[in-house]
């Protein structure tokens, strides 16, 4: 029997100096065994005697006494606070968890340092974790809010090996898809726009959505209110009813409870309200849109196969897959194909899974951020095992101390376990703040529009899911940084460790350290080399010129209701006094329109043919109608030809301009005096091309530049455009300035989209994602360097303090500071390159990852890996620097004293 | 039960008189007074190991008794009190006012026989 453990047991929570524990434990250890001794002499069996002796101890007051007479170790946490002690037994293996609880908590609080530096690099690392996983869960993996989304696809149009290879339906086509019905349980048509709508608060723009009848359905959305579209209500001539998002419904109408029924005036005609959507209804391909409308097909649109203007989205029959369909659609192609052999032609049909349409090229930034966090955990994780492998050689005497007095190995790896897992807790309840606080931050950057346009995100919160990841991560770290210290202590060597003052096996724990240290900069270099690689995508990109003069430039839009402005000379009236009263403002250099801004990517796309040319060879561009002044309040110069005049109207011979690709690509260069025609013209009339300009960029900063074709405004007006200013004056003064000129010339007309164009680049996707990615993933990378900076600052620190004794004899026997700096510095950098070795393999998976985010750089960059390569080792040596010179500075003589 | 109660009581009180007592003769070790204290009241007042070392330390704390550890021939050591100077002063103190109190009870009920516990 070993008593001893026996009294150890009951009063090792009193924490008292080893000791005096040491003492009262023997004392009551050798009285205990004398009344054992005792009852065997009376003739008790061993059992007996044994249950006699230890009721000796059933006293609930033994520890309470022996707290007001011994001293503590360490102040109890709240002072005069009773120390709670369970009557007779303490049960089981969870009084033991309470023991080593209460060590635990006292042996953090006294090292304030280490718990402080532990407790928040584990509080960032996990909060960021938490932030980033729980949004890349709610994007990327959680269902999106309908019915079996997996089984929704978006269909598309293809043309392989053409600019714009991926397009939406004509109508006719989107009839031949939906009458699928083998693979299709529907197929729903949308087309995007805005409305103009008037409400006390005057008239304005609102995004509003057209769809098919069985657009919902498809989804599988009921409605909250009312109802949604019924059968028949879209098609030839949508009925004039409109559907609200609930967002919509609370904001413009207070959430009255009987919208249903109530008129809106849209585009200047009454619409009456037949239903709300669900409170977690959410489109993100159109994240903004607040009013649904049934789609509404004229004549031209219902026959014309040429005009792809309708996108479709489609719910695949249970147990159709997506290859199938996929293959069984090529039949309704071919199909399409022969009824329409000039535009249908060698044309395809695909399908994207709804979400990948969503997410997009989000996906790859979201999982480049994503490694990136956890990455930085594991680097926290091996800083903070480094820190504990530290401290329980600092402990080594007093691990060998309990080992000795009979707490057996597995007790002590016990005790180490709740050590770390305590502090991995407490390290996640902090990271649940930092999470809190980096959601804010990481939505907070992005534009709003973004918002809608994620799947989850705008009502993206932190809830019961994040709450499990967060104490998941801190589980996982905690058992990545403690079982190496803690088996590491399972196998101290007591003899040793007694003699030598710290723990045994120190050969052992440098090794771990190492490695640790490897571990960090290897994945510090990676970072590094993603972050340079991001960063150097951005310049790159902001290298690439949009093809116009981007500063002090403002833009607004103005959509001209049909039932105001009947016919095209109202539009050409409204369009040139619109000019002029703009052109006047003080401060305004030019003023011109456009109908699609550059860089958005949106806007219309015509085929073409060539007068001469044979009828089956028709080109797909680009087209923009844009007022003379365009080309030069934007800068875009002319290359051949001539520009725009004012002689260039309604009743003169018909012009347009193209840019220098479509010359180039159609025209090999030479178009001037070229005739085309589109078949979308009444009566196909021939226009002649007058003048080639400079590109300009219509989709975004990384794609290709295209070909863009430009009609004069004054030969065909259009009713939505934007007005594009340039001015020096200050943009907030500028639009009050023009929304009071637009009032005055129209007080019913809402200015719409109001930005500068430095703006439009700026939240552009490619840029803004890039920019985004600089900042996050170059924050992160420099946490990891500072971070791997630490560790081998604490091994080599360590490691000086060690070697001391043997330093000392080295400069007894007159070596050189000199030699010793070096030596130290040569074992910091040995760690150093074997750690960026690894992290230069690593960096091709890397790059692999990021692929959708490079942008401008060929292979390998040189660049880029020689500058994080520089960079790190200047890291590396201000981290050796410190220890190398306490080294250096050395006194023989106290360090062979000190042992 | 309340008769068990108030002996308690009576051994809490008297538990310091009777350690410093015992001690007063010559030095001992902790199982040694336990023993002595059970034997000489013949089993009437007894001390568990859980209660009797707390009241050792605290009467060590207060200064009236000293332990050390002591080796003795054979044996292995063990850790002996003896009552120190300002031990001594407090046990006759402590001898007085048990006397005073013990008189004073008995001429309340010292007339009467206590009831016979065995």
């Amino acid at each position: 029997m070993d008593w001893k453990e026996a009294v150890r047991r009951r009063i090792g929570e009193l924490d008292l100096e080893p000791w005096r524990e040491e003492e009262i434990v023997e004392e009551l250890a050798q009285d205990l065994e004398e009344r054992w001794r005792e009852a065997r002499r009376d003739g008790a069996s061993d059992e007996e005697a044994r249950r006699v002796a230890l009721a000796e101890l059933d006293d609930p007051n033994l520890v309470t006494a022996l707290a007001s007479t011994e001293r503590r170790r360490v102040p109890a946490l709240a002072p005069g606070r009773p120390i709670p002690v369970a009557s007779g037994e303490p049960a089981g293996p969870l009084a033991g968890l309470f023991y080593d609880l209460r060590y635990a908590i006292r042996s953090l609080v006294r090292s304030p340092g280490f718990a402080f530096v532990a407790l928040a690099t584990l509080a960032l690392g996990i909060g960021a974790n938490t932030a980033i996983l729980s949004l890349a869960e709610a994007v990327l993996m959680r269902p999106l809010p309908y019915s079996d989304p997996e089984r929704l696809v978006h269909l598309f149009e293809t043309k392989p090996g053409e600019d714009f290879s991926r397009r939406e339906a004509s109508y006719p086509d989107y009839r031949d898809w939906d009458a699928r019905s083998d693979l299709f349980e529907f197929v729903a048509g949308y087309n995007g726009g805005s409305v103009t709508l008037v409400a006390d608060a005057g008239a304005e723009r609102v995004r509003a959505l057209e769809v098919t009848d069985d657009f919902f359905p498809m989804l599988g959305v009921e409605a909250a209110q009312g109802r949604l579209f019924a059968p028949g209500e879209s098609g030839a001539d949508g009925k004039a009813v409109a559907v609200l998002t609930w967002s919509s419904w609370q904001r413009r109408f207070g959430g009255d409870p009987g919208v249903v029924g109530r008129q809106v005036t849209l585009n200047e005609r009454p619409y009456s309200i037949v239903g709300v959507l669900p409170r977690d209804f959410s489109f993100p391909l159109r994240g903004d849109t607040e009013i649904w409308l049934p789609l509404s097909v004229d004549e031209r649109r219902r026959e014309a196969r040429s005009w792809h203007w309708l996108d479709a989205i489609g719910r695949l029959r249970e147990g159709v897959d997506r290859e199938q369909a996929e293959k069984a659609l090529a039949a309704t192609a071919a199909h399409i194909a022969e009824l329409d052999p000039q535009w249908h032609d060698g044309h395809g049909i695909t399908l994207v899974p709804l979400r990948d349409e969503m997410v997009g090229n989000v996906r790859g930034a979201i999982l480049a951020l994503a490694v990136t966090a956890v990455s930085v955990l594991l680097i926290v994780c091996s800083n903070i095992a480094n820190l504990l492998l530290v401290r329980s050689a600092g402990r080594g005497r007093e691990l060998a101390l309990r080992a000795a007095l009979g707490a057996d190995r597995g007790r002590l790896v016990r005790q180490l376990l709740t050590e770390g897992m305590l502090l991995a807790l407490l390290g996640g309840l902090g990271g649940l703040l930092v999470a809190r606080a980096a959601t804010v931050l990481l939505l907070g950057h992005l534009p709003s529009r973004w918002l809608a346009r994620l799947p989850h995100l705008e009502s993206f919160a932190l809830d019961g899911r994040t709450l499990v990841l967060a104490f998941a991560l801190a589980g996982f770290t905690g058992l990545i940084f403690t079982v190496a210290p803690a088996l590491r202590a399972g196998r101290l060597d007591l003899t040793a460790a007694f003699q030598r003052g710290r723990g045994a096996g120190s050969e052992d724990r440098g090794r771990l350290r190492r490695a640790f240290v490897v571990t960090e900069i290897a994945l510090s270099f990676v970072l590094l080399i993603a972050a340079g690689l991001v960063t150097r995508s951005f310049v790159e990109l902001m290298q690439v010129s949009p093809g116009f003069e981007v500063d002090d430039l403002t833009t607004a839009r103005v959509s001209l209701p049909s039932a105001r402005y009947q016919d095209d000379e109202e539009l050409r009236a409204f369009h040139r006094r619109l000019l002029d009263e703009v052109g006047a403002l003080s401060g305004v250099e030019g003023v011109a329109t456009v109908s699609q801004l550059p860089l958005t990517g949106r806007g219309d796309t015509g085929g073409f043919k060539v007068r001469g040319r044979p009828e089956d060879e028709r080109t797909e561009v680009n087209i923009r109608t844009v007022s003379a002044s365009y080309f030069e309040v934007l800068g875009l110069p002319l290359l051949r030809g001539r520009l725009f005049g004012s002689g260039d109207r309604v009743d003169s011979p018909l012009v347009v301009l193209v840019n220098e690709t479509l010359a180039r690509r159609v025209f090999a260069g030479d178009a001037l005096g070229e005739r085309i025609s589109f078949n979308f013209f009444e009566g196909e009339p021939w226009w002649e091309i007058v003048g080639v300009v400079a590109d300009e960029r219509v989709g975004s900063l990384d794609q290709d530049v295209t070909p863009v074709l430009y009609f004069p405004y004054l030969q065909t007006p259009n009713r939505s455009d934007s007005l594009v200013v340039r001015s020096a004056v200050d943009p907030s003064i500028l639009a009050r300035q023009l929304r009071t000129t637009v009032r005055d010339l129209d007080p019913q007309l809402p200015l719409y989209g109001m930005s500068t164009l430095r703006e439009v680049v700026d939240d552009s996707m490619p840029v803004f994602l890039r920019r985004y990615l600089t900042w996050l993933i170059g924050g992160f990378s420099a946490l990891a360097a500072v971070l791997a900076a630490l560790g081998l600052y604490g091994v080599t620190a360590y490691s000086v303090l060690e070697r001391r004794r043997e330093i000392g004899v080295r400069m007894a026997l007159g070596a050189d500071p000199g030699r010793i700096v070096s030596m130290v510095i040569s074992q910091g950098t040995r760690l150093a390159v074997v750690g960026i070795a690894l992290g230069l393999a690593a960096s091709v998976a890397v790059r692999q990852l990021l692929s959708s985010l490079l942008f401008g750089i060929e292979g390998a960059d040189l660049l880029v890996h020689v500058g994080v390569a520089g960079l790190l080792a200047m890291v590396v040596l201000a981290a050796c620097a410190l220890p190398a010179g306490r080294a250096a500075r050395i006194d023989p003589a106290v360090a062979l004293d000190s042992e | 039960m309340e008769l068990t109660k108030f002996r308690r009581e009576m051994k809490k009180g008297s538990a310091e008189l009777l350690i410093l007592a015992l001690l007063e003769e010559r030095e001992r070790h902790g199982y040694q007074i336990g023993k002595l204290i059970e034997e000489r009241t013949g089993g009437v007042v007894q001390f568990h190991v859980a209660s009797l070392y707390p009241l050792l330390y605290r009467l060590q704390k207060r200064g009236w008794i000293a332990g050390r550890w002591l080796e003795k021939s054979g044996e292995r050591r063990r850790r002996y009190y003896r009552l120190t100077a300002s031990g001594r002063r407090a046990l006759s103190a402590h001898r007085a006012s048990w006397q005073e109190f013990a008189a004073a009870v008995n001429r309340i009920v010292g007339f009467e026989e206590l009831p016979q516990t065995t």
